[in-house]
């Protein structure tokens, strides 16, 4: 198509609402610099920025602004979960490159095998955190007692970090729970803690944001209970407005 | 209107990746920001999730952004509307239409040598009055691309007319609002 042809195109190009076939022709005329194109294109960003610009201003809740800056800065409790992350990363890393040294048929394929979805996990994990809808709750204090982080995200799952937990008991293990606004608790993984007393437990697939009440942890037999039995070591409250 | 006579400075902060820089950002353009997407998905609450998003993909892009020529509002503003379209798509069951996430025409570079005084100048009302003067089936067409991110096709699904009557109305509505900014004479 001619620059002509396309010149009525270059607004909703800029706006992404463009059928086919002009999308492609404009975007073909763009990246090669097309010298009739460009100042066009440019001209359509103005009009469209001076339109969005133009409408009637509604002023925003003041708490957005700590929102906004908040996410930028983390906590020291979340640089140290990063810092975790880079070393489970690193490990696992380590474990790999110190595995292809070896000669295969000594090395059992099974821990190979632990080190690449260890991998993959943390690679997942970062991802996760990475993304902008994910939220996050805390839980818990600076004393010595169950407290952690719980992230959120409604199309990938849930991330839960915790540390200060007791070794579960033997023939025992730790289950997360989802607890909704209104409705029974619906289970949400099981995991066990390391021996310094911290986990990190994933549970991947959709999460309703905006009918969660709060996430929590229970101790239960070791195959998983439908329903908690044990009162919950904690319960991190998930704040309405997600 | 916005004072964007800090915004080179303030782009190349945001590019050193300086906390103070993302504050400053918010207080010069949130109202608008917020103000854009509560147009687009007509919800204070969600407007609010999907601000900071905005806020983040700014943050987290400005490394890409010529400060010494790029119009840092402009963009800015790009970025919030086409996160508040890509909610109401997927809200609406309209993903198929590929996300703007990764858009190149949201790119930073983009926007390098747009003027940058853009709102400060008399263009910004005078494209006001211009939309409020259109026929209401250009005024509408034009609020259909804006702020509901509908294609010529769907406002003609939508509107439950012609393709060719819907290219005209956006043509011409168009054509009114460029005459307002001084239409660019091609090469």
């Amino acid at each position: 198509m001619t620059c002509d042809q396309l010149q009525d195109s270059h607004e909703l190009y800029a706006l992404g609402c463009l059928d086919e076939p002009e999308q492609s022709e404009l975007r073909g005329h763009l990246e090669r610099g097309c010298p009739n194109c460009m100042p066009r294109f440019r001209q359509a960003l103005q009009v469209n920025s001076l339109l969005m610009a133009s409408i009637p201003l509604v002023e925003p809740p003041k708490r957005l602004r700590q929102r906004i800056l908040a996410m930028i800065q983390p906590s020291r409790s979340q640089a140290s979960i990063w810092a975790w992350l880079w070393a489970a990363a690193a490990t696992a890393l380590l474990g790999v490159a110190v595995y292809t040294g070896y000669d295969s048929r000594r090395q059992a394929a099974g821990e190979f095998r632990q080190m690449q979805a260890r991998l993959e996990q943390v690679n997942q994990i970062l991802a996760f955190l990475n993304e902008p809808e994910t939220k996050t709750v805390t839980f818990g204090s600076q004393t010595p007692v169950p407290r952690g982080r719980v992230f959120l995200h409604p199309r990938r799952g849930v991330i839960l970090f915790a540390s200060n937990l007791p070794l579960a008991a033997p023939g025992r293990i730790y289950e997360m729970w989802l607890i909704p606004k209104a409705g029974k608790p619906l289970p949400a993984g099981l995991f066990q803690v390391d021996r310094n007393g911290s986990a990190m437990h994933v549970l991947n697939g959709t999460v309703d944001l905006s009918g969660l009440g709060a996430v929590a942890v229970t101790v239960e037999p070791e195959a998983g209970s439908p329903a908690p039995t044990s009162t919950p070591l904690f319960v991190a409250g998930v704040e309405s407005g997600f | 209107m916005v004072d964007v006579s800090g915004d080179p400075d303030l782009a190349a902060r945001l590019k050193r990746r300086e906390p103070q820089a993302m504050g400053e950002l918010y207080d010069r353009y949130g109202r608008l920001v917020f103000s854009v997407i509560v147009r687009i998905v007509r919800d204070e609450a969600t407007a609010e999730d999907l601000t900071q998003e905005a806020f983040l993909r700014v943050w987290n892009r400005a490394q890409f952004f010529d400060h010494e020529k790029g119009a840092l509002g402009p963009w800015v503003l790009a970025v919030a509307r086409n996160r508040a379209i890509d909610y109401l798509r997927s809200a609406d069951g309209r993903m198929a239409q590929q996300s703007t996430e990764f858009d190149p025409m949201i790119s930073p570079s983009l926007f390098a040598n747009l003027e940058k005084d853009i709102w400060n100048n008399v263009q910004a009302r005078a494209i006001r009055e211009a939309l409020e003067k259109l026929p209401p089936n250009q005024r509408q067409v034009i609020e259909l691309a804006y702020f509901e991110g509908l294609s010529q096709t769907e406002m003609a699904d939508r509107m439950n007319q012609p393709l060719g009557t819907v290219k005209t109305w956006v043509r011409t509505a168009l054509k009114t609002l460029r005459t307002e900014l001084g239409e660019v004479q091609p090469a």
